[in-house]
């Protein structure tokens, strides 16, 4: 398992998606909100310490619907499998805002302040984002050091693929993974985490990985999109 | 004379500071605390809520707004204790059991506190007797519940039998939201009533208690 607490200037937050989060829709945002945006990430900067892991394995079978990685056996289903077709081995991750974000937001709850307690979701929805993409890229260079190429990353809860499977998932790891862990219902805390896995292999390719993927009518993400 | 048109543009751009200035200024010059509130801070409110489904307006101008309204009101109110009109009902609204997203949940209490509702927050990982309990303790005509996933939404099914079972079915109406739910989910567990966003919660809201929207 390798981990990281490369700090939060190392993420490459997209401010154009924190506003999107936040429902702007491509509007411009007024030069009041913008002030009270910019002074959340500040502090949110200051409040932040990301972490990151991830763990390489061999694929031992790949079926239609299942993956399996020893004798754990992940049922990814028919939108996410395929896309491991060529994996001979899986990277899986867990990334997280962190304990202190958390705790900063749960301050702002406490001070009734529901705007910026609004404007810190959506920032730490992107910075668990910003995370995923950092573990990527370390993910991808180590594949590419073995002149292998890596796959997007698919959750459990996206595209068919159970979020009680995350169980599976962290007990792959030693322990609690960076600090978090997860609920009856499987969901993690802190809430802003992503856990995921990506296929690695020599002939596998990173496809465009959006909601036209997925025929789920009732997910949030693509009522969002 | 004080220029109250302020505290109206000041809730709707949702400034802060200048609706609390305005304010302060209105009860300063003898304004009745009610009339305030009635006359410009919630025409202010409806405005962006206007606005808000006219797709003129978004998300963080309603909370913006709900934020300016509810600065005002933290000074209004303490002058309105013990008046039947300081509230137009009272509502209890948490995530349910097994579910921690609470943005979603926080915004819509928001709103309906800016909209003259007294919010009861329970907060999140709420189970159905917590929802019962403070709805009877605070005579509440409305329990929200709010859920972000698929897997945790099938709670409110269990709610609702459970103010079924408790006899308050038809005194306490319930109403649902979060991004997986939808009309006809609302419908098929039993809920009184479903809104998509913050704003025409307050609307459903309204309708429920037997206010015109």
């Amino acid at each position: 398992m390798k981990t990281f607490r490369p700090g939060f200037a190392a993420l490459d937050l997209d401010i154009r998606e924190i506003y999107r989060t936040m429902g702007m829709a491509g509007a411009v945002p007024g030069p009041d909100m913008e002030a009270i945006v910019n002074d959340m990430l500040e502090q949110a900067g200051r409040n932040c310490q990301p972490e990151m892991a991830y763990t390489i394995l061999p694929v031992d079978g790949i079926r239609n619907r299942e993956l399996t990685l020893g004798e754990t056996i992940f049922k990814t289903g028919p939108v996410i499998t395929p896309f491991f077709q060529d994996a001979t081995r899986v990277a899986v991750f867990i990334v997280t805002a962190g304990r202190q974000f958390e705790q900063w937001q749960h301050g702002l709850r406490q001070d009734g302040d529901i705007f910026r307690e609004f404007v810190a979701d959506a920032i730490g929805s992107e910075i668990a984002e910003a995370a995923a993409r950092y573990i990527s890229v370390r993910i991808e260079e180590e594949a590419a050091s073995c002149n292998c190429r890596i796959t997007n990353s698919y959750s459990p809860g996206y595209c068919g693929w159970s979020v009680r499977e995350q169980k599976a998932l962290f007990g792959l790891f030693p322990g609690d993974p960076c600090g978090v862990t997860l609920n009856d219902s499987c969901l993690m805390s802190p809430v802003k985490s992503v856990s995921g896995i990506a296929g690695i292999g020599e002939h596998v390719k990173k496809n465009a990985y959006g909601c036209d993927i997925c025929g789920k009518k009732d997910c949030y993400k693509k009522r969002r999109a | 004379m004080t220029d109250l048109n302020k505290l109206y543009q000041a809730i709707l751009a949702g400034k802060l500071e200048e609706a609390v200035t305005a304010t302060n200024e209105a009860l300063a010059a003898g304004m009745e605390p009610q009339a305030i509130i009635n006359d410009y801070m919630i025409k202010g409110m409806e405005e962006i809520g206007s606005r808000f489904e006219a797709g003129k307006a978004f998300v963080p101008n309603l909370l913006m707004s709900a934020r300016a309204m509810k600065g005002c009101l933290d000074i209004i109110k303490p002058l309105l204790k013990g008046s039947k009109d300081s509230t137009i009902g009272t509502v209890v609204i948490g995530t349910v059991k097994g579910d921690l997203h609470d943005i979603g949940k926080n915004l819509v209490a928001s709103m309906l506190e800016g909209c003259g509702f007294e919010v009861i927050n329970l907060g999140v990982d709420i189970e159905s007797g917590k929802f019962i309990e403070a709805a009877l303790e605070n005579n509440a005509q409305i329990i929200c519940m709010s859920a972000l996933l698929t897997t945790t939404m099938n709670y409110m099914k269990e709610v609702i039998a459970a103010i079924d079972q408790a006899g308050l079915k038809g005194k306490v109406k319930t109403m649902v939201g979060g991004a997986p739910l939808s009309e006809g989910f609302a419908r098929s567990i039993g809920a009184d009533g479903y809104s998509s966003n913050a704003n025409a919660a307050v609307t459903l809201a309204r309708q429920l208690i037997g206010l015109n929207s």
